[in-house]
């Protein structure tokens, strides 16, 4: 199946959700607006004042120094106040607006219908979930209040020249065509430099961390150094990618050093001819200088935010199309408990027009086991994800406790379905909080019986701190056999009518396999259970098994019926049992022990 | 770790400190433009004054150039080498005695060891920062004694205030950037885990988990946008003060006729200016502190307590017709004292029912553990001694990204023909038959494979090493029936010319095994 990265949103739309996220907030938007507007006319009276001092030594005005100098204290302490208030004020907004934004993708992400997110691939929604609302929260907590309270202080600063001199504002302006072609070019070139920098680094985190991971398979083939060196090829192309970016941003940063430059003698020759034509005094040429001098910090902040703002933008984009896509409408499920029947009749699907079930029908009573046995890709895990919900029947109908599942409405009862996978995931947080999501707000007590019950009550107690352990990434690492147990305990809590296992006991090897068989057992107890098995052993134990092969059902009957019949099922088992001699019959024992 | 750059270190520090001297000399040469030709309307002092500017400007642009890219080059290749040495200790066949996880250890590699290289950018720009304000100190103190002496004395008293103020910045930035990187972690994670969430239809319940680190991430950003506030508005009202302060005595002198106008306005500008760098000497404490930190995280990693003695494992020829193995009591936590003779060139299947105990028999055979009690002799001579060599891959059946055929050789190159017979013995023709064959790309960490089909490449890869005692343990745990039967029949073959040891309990192999021993 070929990937389909999740939509990305034009920039109409990202504009629609910015104002529509930022509707409810046009009051705190002006407050801060103004109060940053306020700060940078603070911060103009200072030259201003510098300038007046000047003014008044040339002068011999004594007297009018104490009063300057109390004025730039006194603005000085404005300007310093209103600036880190809207500061502070932009920030709180742009994480208020930020924290929403990012709860409702994430809301949306995990609401995804499964085909969207078979065909996106899982990476794709992971680093839209961290990666795209990590730039922009990083750009929201970092560059934005800077880049906001710079931007009114060179607005604000050029109409302070302006009102000085229309003159002084016009030799300013001298920098500007200098500062946009470096500014263009630096975005030309930065861009996909930078780009292949990010690239370069990840793929050097990526050969880490697959190292990293898979340390026992390198020390055992001995080809640590290799390893190594592929780690290293990688770090290489990285420091060459550094060095090239470091190369373009230096190359902007002297650009704009050039346009300050010329910015400033244009000032300063204005100066000149203004006071030798007597139209401005020497204090006004010296606040003309120290306003421009005093730019330099904001138009670099403006400037060298561009990219940065640039980035974000994509992110945002990328963020907002998510939100575009349709939310999987959550089958209302009943209460916990009981047992209840299945129906597949004449059920057809297809993966982008490839059949992988064609016309399958069967029934299961309430309560009854039944084992899908067939070859990988004969339509067993199809089978499962129909009975989630996971996927919609194309044709024919699947019935759950007598319910279409085509036809439920928001009154509907759905009895609830449960499933354990291949490869269970263990969630990274307490213990405890891992069980939670399949029975939140359980007791400590419900949780313990939930573990006893599949048999890992012993090794969860003897954890460093119990229930409270951390697991899953960067924590506590649980065998193969132990996220099985977990994931047992949760279905448990989950307390479902049907119960669907996907070679849940497929990884583990050894007595894990017996242990799981056990616990499997005390789930399964008094519910519809489907189990899909490649273990023939699990079949042997059903009450019926349904043969799989190529989309459709070849045969199904009690396991001894099927042996005996010598079809396909009976030349699967003859295969599968030819070594096992001693080893069925004990499995079989544990299984019916724990039953 | 800059010992070999110590040049590139010193141009990087040079290149900075430079770069802060000629942005004090702007308003300096401000002055001095106003003073000599705007004042006075001297076309000439215009020319050499604006000259000078010039000359000021090119110094900054070209000590920014050099510092900017010395500490990038210093800095970047300084990551790599502590990189290289931290990923081979991280690979290093003495292993670790405590295991940790790898997202740790990813962050070690990766934030810790770029801080730690960022050294170079502390002692630089706090080096260039230091050298700022002194040379506005001596640009003051020529102009007047008393005013030099006023930023000599101001400048650490607002250094003192500033890092005052940094303190609960840097706490709160850190638990800001702490619950960011938590919410973005449990997206992750139970993004990655939505196919179990589906499961148990814990939808809302995911929902809700997020929402509530959401929550505390938003709390954390806006206790940070406050301390972010706060310092702002100290360090500009420091900088104002200290203007003010200037301004005052430097006007009172220029009135007095002790300093002329143009000294008073380079004076001035150097008041703006300073407040820069005192702000950027506050945060060096911390800077260097973070540095600390970092460093003491990856020599950490680097010091570990080893598993076992790094082994002295010799590449050598494998013995023609395998090496025999014997295991003398050997005992692991969850092993009891396990007594057998595999011959060589034989076929033996162990029967390890405890999986912990398989796992670490392995281990021991793998040379990663050291056995409680007992021991292992290969061909008669110690394990750890033994130049022949054993391989004993762990259970899991861990890939790489790249090619099908880059996981079957893993970095040991071989023909097609012994490729053919792997892809054979392990039954992978149905992997190989698709799209691309060999070619095929597996994706990161083989994730585009199924389990099964990771285990069977896993499979052939050890296959295809020449080990004089092969280990396999439960290698078909996740393969079906159907294909583990037929497994089972070819493994024989490829069996021949060296030792074979199946440990674990899957029936389907034991039987092509010459005899099974029983732990």
């Amino acid at each position: 199946m070929s990937t389909t990265p999740l939509p990305v949103a034009g920039p109409r739309e990202t504009r629609r959700e910015l104002r529509r996220l930022l509707r409810g907030r046009a009051g705190a938007l002006s407050v801060a607006a103004a109060v940053l507007l306020l700060a940078a006319l603070a911060g103009l009276a200072l030259p201003a004042a510098l300038g007046g001092i000047v003014d008044a030594v040339l002068g011999g005005d004594s007297g009018a120094l104490a009063p300057l100098v109390l004025v730039i204290a006194g603005v000085g302490l404005g300007n310093a106040l209103l600036t880190g208030l809207g500061r502070a004020l932009v920030a709180r907004l742009g994480e208020r607006v930020l924290a929403e934004l990012r709860g409702l993708v994430v809301t949306r992400l995990i609401r995804l219908p499964s085909t969207v997110v078979e065909r996106a691939g899982r990476g794709d929604l992971v680093s839209r979930a961290s990666t795209d609302t990590r730039i922009v929260g990083d750009v929201v907590s970092n560059v934005l209040p800077a880049f906001a309270s710079a931007g009114f202080t060179v607005v604000v600063t050029l109409v302070g020249l302006g009102a000085l001199d229309w003159r002084f504002a016009l030799a300013a302006l001298a920098a500007v065509p200098v500062q946009l072609l470096a500014l263009r070019a630096y975005l030309k070139r930065a861009r996909p430099v930078y780009r292949a920098a990010r690239a370069a680094e990840g793929e050097r985190a990526q050969r880490i961390l697959e190292s990293v991971d898979a340390a026992e398979t390198v020390r055992a083939f001995g080809v640590s150094a290799d390893r190594e060196r592929v780690v290293d090829e990688a770090a290489l192309h990285s420091v060459e990618l550094e060095r090239r970016a470091a190369r373009v941003s230096v190359g902007f940063w002297n650009q704009l050093n050039l346009a300050e430059f010329l910015g400033l003698a244009a000032v300063l020759g204005a100066g000149f001819l203004l006071v030798g034509a007597e139209l401005a005094t020497v204090g006004a040429a010296t606040t003309a200088a120290l306003y421009f001098h005093a730019l330099f910090g904001p138009v670099g902040q403006v400037l060298g935010s561009v990219d940065e703002l640039q980035k974000a933008a994509a992110g945002l984009a990328r963020l907002v199309g998510v939100l575009g896509l349709p939310e999987r409408s959550p089958r209302p499920a009943s209460a916990r408990g009981g047992a209840a029947s299945l129906e597949f009749d004449r059920v057809g699907f297809a993966y982008d027009g490839a059949p992988a079930l064609d016309g399958v029908s069967f029934d299961v009573a309430p309560g009854e086991t039944v084992a899908l046995v067939g070859a990988s890709g004969a339509g067993k895990s199809t089978v499962a994800a129909l009975l989630l919900g996971a996927l919609e029947p194309e044709r024919g109908r699947v019935l759950i406790g007598g319910i279409d599942v085509g036809a439920v409405t928001a009154e509907t009862r759905m009895p609830r379905i449960g499933l354990a996978g291949q490869e269970p995931h263990v969630f990274a947080g307490p213990l405890a909080d891992d069980l939670r999501l399949a029975r939140p707000g359980a007791a400590d007590g419900e949780l313990r019986a939930a573990l006893d019950a599949v048999g890992a009550l012993g090794w969860v107690d003897r954890l460093p701190e119990g229930l409270g352990t951390v697991v899953g990434s960067g924590g506590h690492r649980l065998t193969i056999v132990e996220a099985q147990q977990l994931a047992l305990a949760r279905l448990l809590l989950h307390d479902p009518a049907v119960l669907v296992l996907d070679e849940a006991t497929a990884a583990a090897g050894g007595d894990g396999d017996h242990v799981l068989d056990r616990a499997i057992a005390r789930v399964a107890a008094g519910r519809t259970t489907m189990t899909i098995a490649h273990r023939l052993d699990q079949a042997a134990r059903a009450d019926r098994v349904i043969v799989l092969d190529r989309g459709g059902v070849v045969e199904q009957g009690r396991h001894d019926e099927l042996v005996e019949a010598g079809g396909a099922y009976g030349r699967l088992w003859a295969a599968w049992s030819a070594g096992r001699s001693g080893e069925r019959e004990r499995g079989d024992a544990c299984g019916r022990m724990g039953a | 770790m800059f010992h070999r750059r110590r040049l590139l270190v010193a141009g990087s520090i040079a290149g900075l400190v430079g770069h802060q001297i000629a942005e004090a000399l702007v308003p300096v040469v401000i002055g001095l433009v106003i003073d000599r030709a705007i004042a006075p309307g001297d076309p000439g002092a215009l020319a050499w004054t604006l000259a000078a500017l010039g000359v000021v400007f090119a110094g900054l642009l070209l000590s920014w150039r050099l510092g900017e890219l010395a500490s990038v080059r210093a800095s970047e290749f300084a990551g790599r080498d502590v990189r290289r040495g931290l990923v081979a200790r991280l690979l290093s066949p003495r292993g670790f005695a405590a295991p940790r996880s790898p997202g740790e250890l990813l962050s070690i590699a990766g934030t810790d060891v770029d801080r730690t290289a960022g050294i170079v950018w502390v002692l630089g720009s706090g080096g260039a920062q230091l050298a700022a304000v002194l040379t506005a100190a001596v640009a003051l103190l020529a102009i007047s004694v008393p005013l030099g002496i006023l930023v000599l004395v101001a400048a650490p008293v607002l250094v003192a205030v500033m890092h005052f103020a940094t303190a609960p910045l840097e706490r709160r930035m850190a638990s800001e950037q702490a619950a960011v990187a938590a919410a973005s972690a449990t997206a992750s994670d139970l993004l990655t885990g939505l196919r179990t969430i589906a499961g148990i239809g814990a939808e809302q319940a995911a929902v809700e988990r997020f929402e509530r680190v959401n929550r505390r991430s938003l709390d954390a950003a806006k206790r940070a946008v406050t301390a972010k506030a706060v310092y702002a508005a100290v360090s500009l009202a420091g900088s104002a003060l200290l203007l003010a302060a200037i301004a005052w005595a430097a006007g009172a002198e220029a009135l007095a006729g002790t300093i002329s106008v143009g000294e008073l306005i380079a004076v001035l500008g150097l008041a703006q200016f300073v407040t820069w760098p005192i702000g950027g000497l506050a945060f060096v404490t911390a800077e260097l502190a973070t540095v600390r930190a970092s460093a003491t995280r990856v020599d950490g990693v680097l010091a570990a307590e080893a598993a076992v003695d790094a082994p002295a494992r010799p590449v050598s020829t494998p013995a023609p017709r395998g090496a025999e193995l014997v295991l003398d009591a050997v005992a692991t936590p969850h092993l009891a004292p396990l007594s057998a003779v595999v011959p060589a060139g034989s076929v033996t299947a162990i029967r390890v029912t405890d999986h912990l105990a398989a796992r670490e028999l392995v281990e021991v055979l793998a040379g990663a553990r050291r056995p409680s009690s007992g021991r292992v002799l290969v061909d008669g001579v110690p394990l750890e001694a033994s130049a022949l060599p054993v391989l004993a891959p762990p259970h899991e059946a861990t890939l790489f990204a790249g090619t099908l055929r880059d996981n079957l050789e893993l970095h040991r190159a071989l023909d097609d023909a012994r490729l053919e017979e792997l892809v054979r013995a392990a039954a992978l023709d149905d992997v190989v038959s698709g799209a691309g064959g060999l070619e095929r790309p597996v994706g990161e960490r083989g994730y585009s494979l199924s389990g099964g089909q990771r285990q069977r490449v896993a499979l052939a890869r050890a296959l295809g090493r020449d080990a004089a005692v092969l280990v396999l343990h439960d290698p078909t745990s996740a393969v079906d029936a159907v294909t583990e039967a037929r497994i089972a029949e070819r493994l024989r073959a490829a069996a021949t010319g060296r030792t074979t040891v199946l440990v674990a309990a899957r029936p389907a192999l034991e039987r092509l095994a010459d005899r099974l021993v029983t732990a």
